[in-house]
């Protein structure tokens, strides 16, 4: 991956720094940040090879890549709990319960639409925000973008499917799942993982709000629990089944808010919050 | 240094940090996270690093084991001293005008 990369300069540059180049990329684990700030470095050098001698625009900088990030992440949270809301909440007052969400399908647009843009921004999140994290965790992180992706990718095909063919297995016999509904929840599952991974490599890191950390980290796996004792068990003893969804909205709202939280710790303190780990460490 | 546009910042703390020696590549990335707390991208440095060789504000060292050592040049040094006391002029300034704003 990185001869790859190297390999997106122009040629000139590599002859006179590609060696030193490569041995720093060598020297440091790359996270997904570092990645995107290698791809616009490339894409400089290439302009500037064209206007030697002037600045380039492209790109932007750590604080504004860290604020731009935040923002993503709130509305990325918000978005994606109030979509995920919307296709569950049944406006014409039938009982709700996880096992019978997909008997609404197709769901409404509008949330529909909403979950996935949601999506896209915390994938955009996950990769901003990682610049400080990947350096301490990068295992972690690469995880979380790779599971976050992933994520996007298949509940995309999933809800398209949903919206399209409801809960028939028509579309689904070539993937070997039994319908959209079950492509819909693997995304699911994959997204919340992603989010779970991120988020502890953010507690792990000091970097931005641990609270906010613990709060995504709590909510994904107990979603995940309860999504799937939901579905599995549906009502046995007193459990009954609209209690499982209660639970399942619970955290829906606290993943949603731990993720608002975390882009506004990054938003409003993209200097004091990183700045934090280092101050705390030379001491 | 107002040719680097964008690249400014990441070449002033680039240019503290050789300040005290001549480093390579991950030795600058690595004195300038702990000092600042900010990540320096790999991409940033060479794209600040080349903007400041072309300036003649640092110079390279020969190369040591594919690592090649960068220092700051007599001009650098100059830049560099008066950048630091614009900035410490205006820290002062800033300051001073909040200390009188909060009375």
């Amino acid at each position: 991956m990185r001869r790859f990369l190297i390999r997106l300069y122009p040629e000139r540059w590599r002859e006179r720094y590609g060696a030193e180049y490569e041995a720093l990329l060598d020297e440091r684990p790359l996270g997904p940040w570092d990645v995107a700030d290698v791809l616009l470095g490339a894409v400089d050098a290439h302009v500037r090879g064209r206007a030697p001698g002037k600045a380039s625009a492209l790109g932007r900088g750590a604080r504004m890549s860290t604020r731009t990030s935040g923002y993503a992440a709130m509305a990325g949270g918000l978005l994606w709990s109030a979509g995920l809301f919307g296709v569950t909440f049944d406006p014409s007052g039938r009982p709700w319960a996880i096992s019978t969400m997909f008997a609404m399908a197709p769901w409404p647009w509008p949330p529909v639409a909403a979950m996935l843009v949601g999506m896209v921004l915390i994938l955009l999140a996950v990769i901003g925000l990682s610049a400080v994290q990947a350096r301490q965790h990068p295992r972690l992180i690469w995880a979380s973008v790779i599971a976050s992706a992933f994520g996007i990718l298949v509940p995309s095909i999933g809800l398209v499917g949903v919206q399209i063919f409801g809960n028939r297995s028509s579309i689904s016999e070539a993937i070997a799942l039994d319908s959209a509904w079950d492509i819909w929840t693997l995304g699911l599952f994959t997204i919340l993982g992603g989010s779970a991974a991120f988020a502890l490599a953010t507690w792990r890191a000091h970097v931005f709000s641990r609270v906010a950390a613990l709060i995504i980290l709590s909510a994904s796996t107990l979603m995940i629990a309860t999504f799937v004792g939901g579905t599995t068990f549906r009502a046995i003893g007193p459990i009954k089944a609209s209690w499982w969804l209660g639970l399942f909205f619970l955290e829906l709202v606290a993943f949603g808010v731990g993720w608002i939280a975390l882009g506004w710790s990054a938003t409003r303190g993209d200097r004091s919050s990183i700045e934090a780990p280092v101050a705390s460490a030379k001491t | 240094m107002p040719e680097l546009g964008r690249f400014a910042e990441p070449a002033l703390v680039i240019l503290v940090s050789l300040s005290e020696g001549p480093k390579h590549g991950y030795g600058i990335t690595m004195d300038v996270e702990a000092g600042t707390g900010r990540p320096l991208g790999p991409g940033t440095l060479y794209a600040a690093l080349a903007r400041l060789e072309e300036a003649g504000l640092i110079e390279a060292l020969p190369s040591e084991n594919r690592r090649r050592p960068y220092r700051l040049t007599g001009l650098g040094a100059t830049v560099l001293d008066a950048r630091l006391h614009e900035l410490s002029d205006l820290v002062r300034v800033g300051l001073d005008r909040l200390r009188r704003a909060a009375r």
